[in-house]
């Protein structure tokens, strides 16, 4: 079912982001050549911090750089989402290539806006304001891709050979497990204790207020608990936290954990899907019915999948 | 740690809360130093009350096996006693064992024997 499925399902996700991507293109080189008679040669393509243009192309070199920008680097992020092939990640990757084109086709736009009907590109001036409507339009889009992207392929039924534990009927059993990040309290600490040093040593206590705040949330982050019931699998990261019903898991496996297949330590989005990642070794990684996944590293992560295979199991029991 | 109760069976369910607890320490599953889930969220999960939950944490620490405390909720103690007991008394049946000349299956089997009697 799955082989058939699979690349009509593929064809699906990535028809909305491709077309997207490319209507972007059109619109960043379209725009260019309808103006081209109005803008300055050569005309300026990078602008400084202050606003004041310090980079400049020809016409004809910064409509190419456009079109293979506007191209390209959506294109690398849709293609590296849906390396997957049960396309678990294809909605991240849709609306993150979908929202970089418009972007980087609005920047485009508004960057050429600006030198409408200058003789010379040095008067150019963009103000990092101009930014918000770019970064609006970006999100905007990128939330529409994803909305409007099909999840990936229905996951299989749950394997047998996942690990599962015996309830008596009636038993009710809760897993729970919680690892400490020794990284993030060590860090937000440090930026603590750096801020109290600043707030004796310098008039100014602003920054040193900043640190202080900014490095007690870290360190407010660093706990880190997962919770298996008959409601689902709970997550908490400090004072962050999501509960994932038990309707929308489909299987649950303990995995080892590299933190840099994950793209780092912390609350990662990436191709394996969203992570809460506190350590390498083990970590309880479920399979959820939209496509993602999720996996968080705390100890005894294989009796916290068994508990919730076993539950899944019991729930699919009472439905059939 | 994992937690099971049977709320089926005619032992109250706080002290079957409880034994659970002592047994995860007994087995090393959960570990001194650990904090154990608050009150709430454990009820919650377990689809029990909250207040037979605070009674199991409450016997737990009469018998000076977690700390209560308000904010911090339930620690367990450095060096609980029923971690202690157990690993003595499993030392001694090692030993004991050793001196017989029996393998650790048939010790398994000494024991299975006896928990059946």
């Amino acid at each position: 079912m799955t082989q058939t499925t699979a690349p009509t399902g593929r064809v699906r996700r990535l028809a909305l982001p491709a077309a997207i991507i490319l209507a972007c293109v059109v619109v960043s080189v379209g725009t260019l050549l309808a103006w081209r008679d109005r803008l300055p040669e050569p005309m300026a393509t990078h602008f400084g911090v202050g606003g004041q243009a310090d980079g400049f192309m020809s016409r004809s070199t910064n409509l190419v750089t456009s079109l293979l920008m506007t191209l390209i680097v959506p294109a690398v992020l849709l293609a590296a989402f849906s390396v997957d092939k049960r396309g678990s990640m294809g909605r991240l990757g849709a609306g993150l290539a979908a929202g970089t084109a418009a972007f980087l086709a609005a920047l485009t736009v508004l960057s050429a806006h600006v030198q409408l009907a200058l003789a010379d590109a040095h008067e150019a001036r963009f103000s990092m304001l101009m930014l918000l409507p770019g970064t609006a339009i970006g999100v905007a889009i990128a939330a529409l891709a994803y909305r409007f992207t099909p999840p990936g392929a229905a996951a299989p039924p749950l394997p047998d050979d996942q690990p599962r534990l015996t309830l008596r009927p009636g038993e009710r059993a809760v897993w729970t497990s919680q690892a400490t990040s020794k990284v993030v309290l060590f860090a937000g600490l440090v930026a603590v204790a750096v801020g109290v040093v600043l707030a004796v040593v310098q008039p100014d206590v602003i920054p040193a207020v900043i640190l202080i705040v900014l490095g007690a949330l870290l360190a407010g982050l660093a706990p880190v608990r997962a919770t298996v019931d008959e409601r689902g699998l709970a997550w908490r990261m400090g004072f962050l936290g999501r509960r994932i019903p038990l309707s929308r898991i489909t299987s649950a496996r303990e995995v080892d954990v590299e933190p840099m297949r994950y793209g780092g330590w912390g609350y990662r989005i990436s191709g394996q899907g969203v992570a809460v990642i506190v350590a390498a070794g083990p970590g309880l990684r479920i399979s959820r019915r939209d496509g993602n996944d999720f996996t968080i590293t705390v100890p005894d992560a294989r009796t916290g999948a068994a508990l919730l295979n076993t539950l899944l199991d019991q729930s699919a029991q009472t439905r059939a | 740690m994992l937690l099971r109760i049977d709320p089926t069976s005619p032992t109250p369910l706080f002290d079957q809360l409880a034994q659970a607890i002592r047994g995860g320490l007994a087995a090393g599953e959960i570990a001194p130093g650990d904090r154990l889930p608050a009150a709430r969220e454990l009820a919650a999960s377990l689809g029990i009350n909250m207040h037979t939950v605070l009674r199991s944490y409450a016997a737990l620490r009469d018998d000076g096996v977690i700390h209560l405390r308000r904010g911090r909720g339930a620690v367990v103690v450095d060096a609980p006693p029923g971690r202690l007991e157990i690993r003595e008394a499993a030392a001694q049946l090692l030993a004991a064992g050793r001196r017989n000349g029996l393998s650790l299956n048939q010790i398994h089997e000494a024991l299975d024997e006896g928990a059946n009697s």
